[in-house]
């Protein structure tokens, strides 16, 4: 039995062997291999079934975020129902899957208690797929407006930042919590300043790794340094919006 | 102009507009949380996320959530 978790499509991992799938070939050959093959991933279920499906790729299941738990518990519960069924998995002889499963999965109780309270019904799905209007709450971009923002390449909150610098904007900080990079780097007009990387260095196997920790060291040292460093000095001369 | 994503950043957000309702200075701020996945709005309550920041998307499937 082969698990096949991701957190997109193009880069879904194995779970037995944690190797990167990055092409729609790679993808074929593991599912031409005789075995069942489940992907598990944080994305919409449905979502990634329409994509395997433009593929013409067939699983034996796709467990999205509708089931309503992490997809580490989602892996665990794969892996004994299979192991209980069949007294074992192939494939997951070494160690990789157990240290990638307990280093990834942080303890997330609350999300244990949607389980099976939030699937998409089908009337959700219709009011998604009707086109949305603007209103009084909701205000729509066109897309095009949106791709005129951002710089050729553009990506992500640092993108945006990017796309956001004019010549008479006094400079601004691009927080983020990446952990490999350096702590605080300048990029013409912006400046990032990377956060918890004291943090990373006793938890070295990746984002996820120190989740908790991490997110509460964010939560309270990042607004004060905002607000102190970077937001009360532009406040002040009357630019801050 | 205050951009964040990710439910990882929602007490930060929510700390930050506290911050600056303190200093006086929270009229001169605008902060946008975006919201790409809707783990992000079941893992917080969407009310006073939504009371501090004005919600953002770029997602047609994420309006019906928020």
């Amino acid at each position: 039995m082969r698990f096949v978790a991701n957190g997109s499509l193009p880069t879904a991992t194995t779970g037995s062997s944690a190797t990167a799938v990055r092409t729609i070939e790679e993808v074929r050959r593991l599912v031409a291999e005789p075995e069942r093959v489940v992907l598990v991933t944080t994305k919409e279920g449905e979502f990634a079934r329409q994509i395997l499906d433009h593929w013409g790729v067939r699983l034996a299941d796709i467990q999205g975020k509708e089931a309503g738990i992490h997809k580490c518990e989602n892996l665990r519960a794969l892996i004994a129902d299979y192991t209980a069924a069949h007294g074992g998995v192939r494939g997951c002889g070494s160690s990789r899957p157990a240290r990638h499963l307990q280093t990834r999965h942080h303890p997330m109780p609350i999300w244990r208690t949607w389980r099976c309270s939030w699937r998409l019904g089908a009337t959700t799905r219709r009011r998604c797929a009707r086109p949305v209007r603007s209103d009084g709450r909701i205000r729509l971009l066109e897309l095009d407006q949106f791709r005129e923002a951002l710089p050729h390449g553009a990506k992500g909150i640092t993108g945006l930042a990017q796309a956001s610098l004019r010549p008479a904007m006094k400079p601004i900080c691009g927080l983020l919590a990446i952990l490999t990079l350096p702590g605080h780097e300048t990029q013409e007009q912006l400046h990032l300043h990377r956060w918890c990387q004291w943090i990373s260095r006793y938890h070295p196997a990746g984002v996820y790794d120190g989740e908790e920790g991490k997110r509460s060291d964010y939560m309270a040292s990042l607004p004060p340094f905002l607000l102190q460093e970077a937001l009360l000095s532009h406040l002040d001369e009357g630019d801050g919006r | 102009m205050i951009l964040a994503e990710e439910w990882h950043t929602v007490d930060a957000a929510l700390h930050i507009d506290w911050l600056l309702r303190r200093a006086g200075v929270r009229p001169q701020v605008t902060i946008l949380w975006h919201a790409n996945h809707t783990f992000c709005l079941r893992s917080y309550p969407v009310g006073p996320l939504g009371r501090s920041c004005h919600h953002h998307t770029v997602s047609r499937h994420m309006i019906v959530p928020l």
